[in-house]
């Protein structure tokens, strides 16, 4: 059934498909419309769920990990602050190796406070051991987060699924909700790897001396680089039933560019659209969507991007001290690889300034003639 | 059991997972310290001349073990129906409870339990073993009937020698029934006597038997009392309507009917010897004044008797000094007084001087001098050491010569019932340690005493003390009915929960229940800490709230 709904809206109908036993909700701009959509869905009868109110994002998670314990399918949503504050809990869900669904809407980090998008909350928790999936459409919002529980049930890591605040969550477009049963379908009862059970009684997540964490945490890794394939095989069977694609990479006119264009969530949007003009005006330009950013898949970028063009990374994010968070973990999978793509980095849209077509169009031109050097950041759009 | 560790990530489960318990890790190893369940004493028993178990007999009648706790009371105590009447319960004024409410009402506890025992429980006559070695014990007043209840227990033979016809002493000459009912004394000592040992009344020593006789015996203690009253040559004071306030109360005690109907009593002194004459005469239909030296608040007796006293319409006149006394007529008599004034010099110590030009006089029918007693030391044998006004013992009650031991009002400068029986039950220990041929000393426990600091009072709530109830003022004076009626059973349960039974293990499982490390172990409500498994954290330690567990250092220095 096809709807016009918004990003938040396309989430939770997500969350509700995917039939999830606990949903713990503590509310934050610009995710709370998810959280009380979770609740209205309960509260009407179309969810079957413990929805639990709490007193932080930290408790959210704290009860989201001992729902996920026992072996229920679990779900909250949260934003900026809310997922700093689950900090501490984001690395235990991990490390128990706990699928738990989240989706995050991007908000940049106060202060300055703000309310409006970037993508510094999500990438501040790279190393916490979650999945990480952006969203150019809601549309794909959707079908990412019913995605993400297949995988993260399959893998038992959890997985977060990303909103750009305010562009896709409080924007309407047609969303084709797919039926429960063809959802079931796809999405089966969780089996769990371990799961708390008083008849057969463990301790869970305690002190693990030098002699084994070494281990327990190599395995998670492993683990991580599988999921590199197996999101393949989820995004396969998920296009079969739904007919629907969603790689974790996308290559766009790549082929024979000069230039390509590397960027996450709804500025794929942009560039999608700016690309089409640039090569109206004759410029080889392609884009290169990176829907996947924990694990890295650095594979398919070195595929994506042929040796010899340009890169130009927008990163919707700035790690202070360094400069864009993606340019950098694209610089070093391109190093390892012994690739020399010329990589240029551009910093735009922070605190939810928009990022423009005539932006990524200077971006590209400036870029293509030398105008800063690949080591410098360009700062698009900014007051300089 | 072995700890296992993995030796390759492959047979590792994929998160950290318990297969087996932890028994295998020997935290203990890593203390320096170890504690150890530790009674001590409470302040209460310390305090205590005679030396009860407090804590302990009042925690089992909180789990309704009458008969428990009974016995624990008769370890050191022989008569508990009795002090817990008259005592003036020095314990009290120890209870560390005072620091978060009231201290609480032990003697009322001590009461209940004495009088529970002499309805439930039978006396056994006990074996003696002349072997042993036979005892005399001269004078049958708490401090010898407490040596002799002890010896009889240890299984010596005991002859107590008592030159009236009723054995008791000054529990029963000196105090009135209206304190203790004479069939409450004579149940206690009956349950006594009837453990074995043989009384001989009507028996004074150095006159019905020799001093010489009695070194035949194996020990001899000496307990006769202080019966002489002071003297406080004024002029008149030797006048027939001047008459010492323990005699007075020796002859309403064996029965005389005085008829003071419409007389005016004045009686001298502060102590309770006055209290009881004059409390005596007001029920003898007297008018009473209490000519005090002191202000109210320094009297000796205790504030309760004043109090009590007040109520039936005695008459306290403060800070009054006697001059000396005028006859008037064979019924009348004129005490001449000078009023008192009260300093306070810089050490805090109390001082009385006379006030200038303060001379007053009061008329009586009848004076009643209660200025103190001693001992009356010529019938003692010569060779004993003494000093003006006591026989001189040790803190065993051990005199100058071998075999002779004394105590009670004979040896003590604090005349009271407790320190009588104290000295009696310390006596029979040094009786034994003699015989034995052991040093007293040894028989001395290692005293700790458990201060208020170191309880934890988070575990207590203020619950105020109960009250015993008395007897109508008005309906006390016109009789010798008891005043005090003790406490409802309800008051007794509501009040023995206030005990913190301090230093004493109540297994109230706080030990068990807080160490994180589980080395604690319960058996048969006993705790046992595992050395191998705790960290010495002190948590129990802390957590316990009667003090009943020291940290104590495994090697090295004391902490």
């Amino acid at each position: 059934m096809k709807k016009v709904i918004t990003g938040n809206q396309a989430a939770a109908h997500a969350a509700r498909l995917a039939r999830p036993d606990v949903v713990a909700v503590y509310p934050i701009t610009p995710q709370t419309s998810v959280s009380e959509m979770m609740a209205e869905f309960v509260a009407r009868g179309l969810l079957k769920a413990r929805l639990i109110r709490v007193e932080s994002e930290h408790s959210v998670m704290a009860a989201l990990i001992g729902a996920s314990m026992t072996g229920a399918r679990t779900f909250t949503a949260t934003s900026s602050h809310g997922l700093a504050l689950m900090h501490e809990l984001l690395h235990w869900a991990a490390g128990a190796r706990l699928p738990i669904v989240m989706v995050n809407v991007n908000r940049a980090m106060g202060t300055p406070w703000t309310i409006w998008c970037d993508h510094l909350d999500s990438l501040s928790q790279r190393d916490t051991g979650w999945m990480q999936f952006y969203c150019e459409s809601s549309q794909e919002a959707l079908d990412t987060v019913l995605q993400a529980y297949k995988l993260a049930e399959k893998v038992n890591l959890p997985a977060m699924v990303n909103l750009d605040g305010f562009y896709l969550s409080h924007t309407v477009e047609p969303v084709d909700i797919p039926e429960q049963d063809l959802v079931d379908a796809f999405l089966p009862t969780r089996i769990p790897l371990y799961r708390l059970d008083i008849s057969d009684p463990h301790s869970f997540g305690a002190l693990t001396s030098p002699e084994h964490y070494y281990e327990l945490r190599y395995k998670a890794q492993k683990q991580m680089e599988q999921v590199k394939q197996i999101i393949k095989t989820v995004n396969a069977e998920f296009s079969r039933i739904f007919g629907r694609s969603w790689p974790p990479v996308e290559a766009i006119e790549t082929q024979d560019a000069e230039i390509i264009i590397v960027t996450m969530a709804t500025a794929v949007g942009t560039c999608r659209w700016t690309i089409r003009r640039l090569r109206q005006q004759g410029l080889r330009v392609g884009l290169v969507k990176l829907k996947m950013f924990r694990p890295f898949p650095g594979e398919d970028l070195l595929e994506a991007i042929p040796e010899g063009p340009r890169v130009l990374v927008l990163d919707r994010n700035l790690s202070l001290g360094l400069g864009g968070i993606i340019q950098q973990e694209l610089k070093n999978i391109f190093y390892s690889a012994g690739r020399r793509n010329q990589i240029f980095s551009a910093i735009a849209g922070l605190g939810g300034r928009d990022i423009t077509p005539e932006q990524i169009e200077l971006a590209v031109k400036q870029s293509r003639q030398d105008m800063y050097a690949a080591g410098q950041i360009n700062w698009l759009g900014g007051k300089i | 059991m072995k700890r296992r560790v993995y030796t390759s990530q492959q047979e590792m489960p994929e998160v950290a997972i318990s297969e087996s318990g932890s028994e295998w890790n020997l935290t203990g190893t890593w203390s320096t310290v170890v504690p150890v369940h530790q009674n001590k004493n409470a302040p209460c028993r310390i305090d205590c001349p005679v030396g009860v178990d407090i804590p302990v007999y009042l925690d089992l009648i909180k789990q309704k073990k009458y008969l428990k706790a009974f016995k624990i009371v008769k370890q050191t105590n022989p008569m508990p129906a009795i002090t817990g009447r008259v005592c003036y319960h020095p314990c009290e004024d120890g209870c560390n409870r005072k620091i978060l409410d009231q201290p609480l009402a032990i003697h009322s506890l001590e009461r209940f339990i004495g009088d529970w025992g002499l309805e439930n429980v039978t006396t056994r006559k006990l074996k003696a073993d002349p072997e042993k070695g036979k005892i005399a014990v001269v004078g049958s007043g708490p401090a010898g009937i407490s040596c002799a209840y002890h010896l009889i227990k240890k299984g010596y033979p005991v002859t107590v020698f008592e030159k009236e016809s009723q054995a008791g002493g000054m529990l029963r000459f000196g105090i009135p029934e209206y304190r203790l009912p004479e069939r409450v004394l004579d149940r206690e000592l009956k349950s006594i006597f009837d453990l074995g040992i043989e009384l001989r009344l009507n028996c004074q020593v150095g006159k019905d038997i020799t001093w010489e006789e009695l070194a035949n015996f194996a020990a001899v203690f000496i307990a006769t009392g202080a019966y002489r009253s002071r003297k406080m040559n004024l002029p008149g004071e030797n006048l027939d309507q001047v008459k010492p306030a323990l005699e007075f109360l020796i002859e309403a005690n064996l029965g005389r009917k005085f008829d003071l109907t419409g007389q005016k009593v004045l009686v001298l002194g502060r102590g309770n010897t006055a209290l009881d004459a004059a409390r005596t005469a007001l029920r003898f239909g007297a008018e009473v004044s209490i000519l005090s030296r002191s202000g109210r608040e320094e009297m000796i007796a205790t504030p309760e008797e004043i109090q009590m006293a007040v109520e039936e319409g005695v008459q306290i006149l403060e800070l009054v000094d006697v001059a000396g006394f005028e006859w008037i007529d064979p019924n009348q008599i004129r005490v001449n007084c000078i009023r008192l004034q009260r300093e306070v010099n810089r050490s805090g110590q109390i001082k009385y001087s006379s006030l200038a030009d303060s001379q007053f006089s009061l008329t009586g029918n009848l004076v009643l001098v209660a200025k103190g007693q001693d001992a009356d030391l010529q019938i003692l044998p010569q060779n004993l050491t003494k000093d003006s006004s006591s026989l001189e013992v040790d803190q065993w009650g051990r005199t100058s010569q071998e075999k002779f031991y004394a105590g009670g009002d004979l040896a003590l400068s604090n005349k009271t019932v407790a320190y009588a029986l104290g000295s009696g039950r310390k006596a029979a220990l040094a009786i034994e340690a003699y015989l034995k041929k052991m040093d007293a000393q040894a028989l001395e426990e290692n005293i700790l005493i458990t201060k208020e600091t170191d309880l934890n009072l988070d575990y207590f709530a203020k619950t105020p003390r109960e009250t015993e109830s008395l007897l109508d003022p008005q309906v006390r004076k016109v009789g010798f009915r008891e005043v005090n009626l003790g406490m409802s059973q309800e008051s007794i349960l509501k009040e023995v929960a206030r005990c913190f039974s301090c230093g004493t293990c109540n297994s109230c499982d706080n030990c068990f229940t807080f160490c994180p490390d589980l080395a604690t172990y319960k058996n048969n409500h006993q705790y046992r800490v595992v050395t191998e498994y705790c960290k010495g954290c002190g948590i129990c330690v802390q957590e316990c709230p009667r003090d009943a567990i020291e940290l104590m250092v495994k090697f090295g220095e004391e902490l």
